[in-house]
C-alpha cells in the first residue's frame, strides 16, 4: 500500500535526478567555454516544474557549479552573484513575459539572446573583481564566448525543447498516476 | 523551417564570432616597444622582429625582464596580467600597466593583442582610480 507522502517524494527525487543532469552535462562540457545544455535544460525544467521548484533546481545548480567544479569561481561571491541572478532570470522570464510558451521557435530567440544577457550580468562583478572600471574592455572580449552561448543555447532549444518536454511531462505524468511506476506505464520511445 | 533557422543563425554567430573576435596577428614583422616608467619617463624603445608563432607576450617574454600572474576570473575572462616590466613596477592594486597600441589604449592583454607590423605597443603605469 502506498503512502500518503509517496508522490512529493517522488517528484523531489525527480527534481534531484534533474539537478544532477543539469550539473553533469556543464561538467562534461566545461572545455567547451560556453557550448552547453544548461539553457535549453533549464527551460525545459520551468516548463514542466512550478516556478518554485525550477528556482531551486537553479539554486542547487549554481551553489553546485562554485562549490566543486573549476568553472565556478570556488565560491567567490562576484562570481555565484552574477551566476545566480543570470539563471534566475530563465524561470522569470518564463513565467512572465515569456508566458509558459510552449513554441519552440520564441523560446529558442529566449535562449538566443539569454546568451548575451548572461555575459552582460557579469560584467559589473568582473569590473568589481578585477579593479578596472572601464566598461567596453569588458563588452567586447566576452562578446565571442556570448555568441557561442546564444547559438548553442538557440540549437538546443530549437531542436530539443519539444522531444524533452514531452518526456518530462510523460515522466512527471507517470509518478504522479496512483498505483503506477514510470517503468510500468511509460516506454519512452 | 528548423533547419533554415539553424542555418541562418549559425551563419550570423559565424559572421559576428570573426568580426568581434580579436584580430589575427601578421605572419611577421616588426614591432616597437616602448616603456615609460611611473613619471612617464621612457624607459626603454626597442624594435623586435616577430613571426607566427609569436604573441605579444612570447616577445616581451624573450627581450625584457617580465613579471606577470595567471589571473582566472571565469571561462572567457582569464589571462596574463603584467606586473612589471624591465624594472617598472606595479602592484596591480594601487596602480597597474596600461597597454596602448599605436597611441591607442589596447582592449586586449599581452595574450590576445594582435601583432601588427609596425605597430607600437606602448607600457605606461596608471593609478587605479
Amino acid at each position: 500500500m502506498r503512502r500518503p507522502d509517496a508522490k512529493p517524494l517522488r517528484r523531489l527525487i525527480l527534481l534531484a535526478m534533474c539537478a544532477a543532469i543539469l550539473y553533469v552535462q556543464q561538467q562534461v562540457l566545461a572545455f567547451l567555454p560556453n557550448v552547453q545544455f544548461t539553457t535549453m535544460l533549464v527551460i525545459v525544467f520551468a516548463s514542466v516544474f512550478t516556478f518554485k521548484e525550477t528556482v531551486s533546481l537553479v539554486f542547487v545548480h549554481v551553489f553546485l557549479v562554485n562549490l566543486i567544479s573549476f568553472v565556478g569561481g570556488g565560491f567567490n561571491p562576484l562570481v555565484l552573484t552574477p551566476m545566480l541572478l543570470a539563471w534566475l532570470l530563465v524561470p522569470i522570464a518564463y513565467n512572465t513575459f515569456l508566458r509558459r510558451t510552449k513554441n519552440e521557435v520564441a523560446l529558442a530567440f529566449f535562449a538566443l539572446f539569454f546568451g548575451f544577457i548572461y555575459g552582460w550580468v557579469f560584467i559589473p562583478f568582473t569590473m568589481l573583481q578585477v579593479e578596472v572600471f572601464e566598461f567596453w574592455p569588458y563588452l567586447l572580449a566576452d562578446l565571442p564566448f556570448e555568441i557561442i552561448m546564444g547559438t548553442s543555447g538557440f540549437l538546443t532549444v530549437l531542436w530539443l525543447f519539444k522531444p524533452l518536454h514531452r518526456l518530462l511531462r510523460r515522466e512527471i505524468a507517470s509518478i504522479e498516476k496512483d498505483g503506477a511506476s514510470p517503468t510500468e506505464s511509460d516506454d519512452f520511445s | 523551417m528548423k533547419i533554415a533557422l539553424s542555418l541562418f543563425v549559425v551563419a550570423l554567430a559565424l559572421g559576428a564570432y570573426f568580426f568581434f573576435s580579436p584580430f589575427q596577428s601578421d605572419e611577421e614583422g616588426v614591432i616597437t616597444i616602448e616603456i615609460h616608467d611611473e613619471n612617464e619617463n621612457l624607459v626603454a624603445r626597442d624594435e623586435h622582429p616577430f613571426d607566427k608563432d609569436d604573441s605579444l607576450f612570447t616577445v616581451l617574454d624573450e627581450h625584457y625582464e617580465i613579471i606577470f600572474e595567471e589571473r582566472y576570473i571565469r571561462p572567457g575572462f582569464s589571462g596574463k596580467i603584467l606586473l612589471a616590466i624591465d624594472g617598472v613596477e606595479t602592484d596591480f592594486a594601487t596602480t597597474f600597466i596600461y597597454i596602448e597600441k599605436d597611441g591607442k589604449k589596447a582592449l586586449y592583454g599581452i595574450d590576445d593583442l594582435p601583432l601588427e607590423d609596425g605597430s607600437v605597443y606602448t607600457f605606461r603605469v596608471r593609478d587605479v582610480e
